[in-house]
């Protein structure tokens, strides 16, 4: 008896705490700070998400959403095991299981509700992040349109002065009586190292593959990757909504528990009623005894 | 007097970037004004002239080539380094003379309009 009456205490609280356990845990230290330069920016697009992955992997918060998963997966196979075990078990057994797999749904309910917590703040962080670099993008792209027209020109000149180069050096071994400088030495064989090493970028594979990564490219890549983290964020608010359903699903099943176990524990007495005494003429009867 | 003060602070701090940005430009410019020189000094002889000439043009496509591949110049937007780009015949002396199979000299003064018809045509007045 005083056994059930326990029973009926826990369930009661399990339901009342069911509605407002939502979050909870998640709002711990565990936190990511991106801790990677602006230089990102010049990584091929395609190598943007996978050093923003690197780097959140690193982070307290990447630790602490690999914990709350592998307790989510315990307590999954610990609720599946308790349903299994429920149809074999009758009377107060079966109740005391019941209110285990409430227990363990509670559980549940609770470690994906910090789950969700974590997701967000990861895709919050993650999104600012983005938007920052975007801002980097876009003020590196109006820069570049500013320089574009002397870049022109000095690729113009330097190209100019590069189908010249060879007689320019015949015309001063011929005309100079000093000797050679020792920049000028240098730089012919600096010139030739260059070009080599250009050659073999050229015909890298992984060069083609990465295509040229200029400042729109990276805007563009940029964009799309902040359109995804912003739809993770809304499924992490749908998920919300279906935990919130969970939680609610779960606060009448531990009520539907705590009836039936009241049910049981009078057993077939008549349960007492309450009597209404708010208005003068109910308790009319205490007086006329 | 404030007011004086003033204009000269601002006016140094409008200038003095554009200088310290142009750093192998400006020695370029420095080389190639000493060059000029030399080409129009009139108390060297012929020999001097063409020795220092010589020796100048070695180290003009020295500094040429210096500025050419500056790649700090790339980002830079002053109009000091957009007009040099500009006008490689005459930036760019060395490479540019050779490009016309002419003398460094001849070159310059064909750029600055002085050919040599213009130079016999002229006559000394007081």
């Amino acid at each position: 008896m005083k056994k059930l009456n326990l029973t009926i205490m826990t369930l009661t609280s399990i339901g009342v705490l069911s509605l407002c356990l939502q979050p909870s845990l998640a709002t711990s230290i565990s936190e990511w700070k991106p801790n990677l330069s602006e230089k990102i920016l010049l990584l091929p697009p395609q190598h943007l998400e996978q050093a923003i992955n690197q780097d959140f992997s690193k982070s307290l918060l990447a630790q602490d959403l690999m914990n709350v998963d592998t307790q989510l997966n315990q307590q999954v196979g610990q609720i599946q095991t308790l349903q299994e075990a429920e149809g074999q078990y009758s009377g107060e057994e079966n109740i005391e299981i019941r209110h285990q797999i409430l227990e363990g749904k509670k559980s549940y309910v609770e470690l994906m509700g910090d789950q969700l917590d974590l997701k967000r703040a990861k895709l919050s962080t993650k999104l600012n992040y983005l938007k920052r670099l975007m801002r980097k993008a876009k003020r590196d792209g109006a820069r570049l349109a500013e320089t574009s027209e002397l870049r022109e020109l000095q690729e113009q000149a330097v190209s100019r002065a590069n189908s010249i180069d060879s007689a320019l050096r015949d015309d001063l071994f011929e005309t100079s009586m000093q000797k050679e400088s020792k920049f000028s030495k240098h730089y012919e064989k600096n010139k030739q190292a260059i070009a080599q090493l250009r050659s073999v970028i050229e015909a890298h594979p992984m060069n083609s593959h990465f295509g040229s990564a200029g400042a729109n490219s990276t805007a563009d890549h940029l964009n799309e990757l902040i359109l995804s983290t912003e739809a993770d964020l809304a499924i992490i608010d749908m998920e919300s909504e279906i935990l919130g359903y969970m939680a609610r699903i779960l606060t009448l099943d531990a009520m539907a528990l705590a009836d039936e176990v009241h049910q049981i524990n009078y057993d077939g007495e008549k349960v007492p009623g309450f009597r209404d005494f708010r208005a003068p003429a109910d308790g009319l009867e205490l007086f006329l005894n | 007097m404030k007011i004086k003060t003033l204009l000269i602070v601002a006016i140094t701090a409008t200038i003095l970037p554009q200088l310290s940005i142009a750093g192998s430009l400006e020695n370029l410019e420095r080389e190639r004004a000493l060059t000029v020189m030399e080409m129009i000094d009139g108390k060297l002889s012929a020999e001097e002239r063409w020795q220092r000439l010589s020796a100048a043009k070695r180290r003009l496509a020295d500094l040429e080539r210096i500025v050419l591949n500056d790649k700090k110049l790339r980002s830079k937007t002053s109009n000091l380094v957009k007009r040099s780009f500009q006008s490689f015949e005459l930036t760019f002396l060395a490479h540019a003379s050779v490009e016309n199979q002419s003398s460094i000299q001849g070159h310059w003064f064909d750029q600055v309009g002085m050919s040599t018809d213009d130079l016999m045509s002229t006559r000394v007045s007081k």
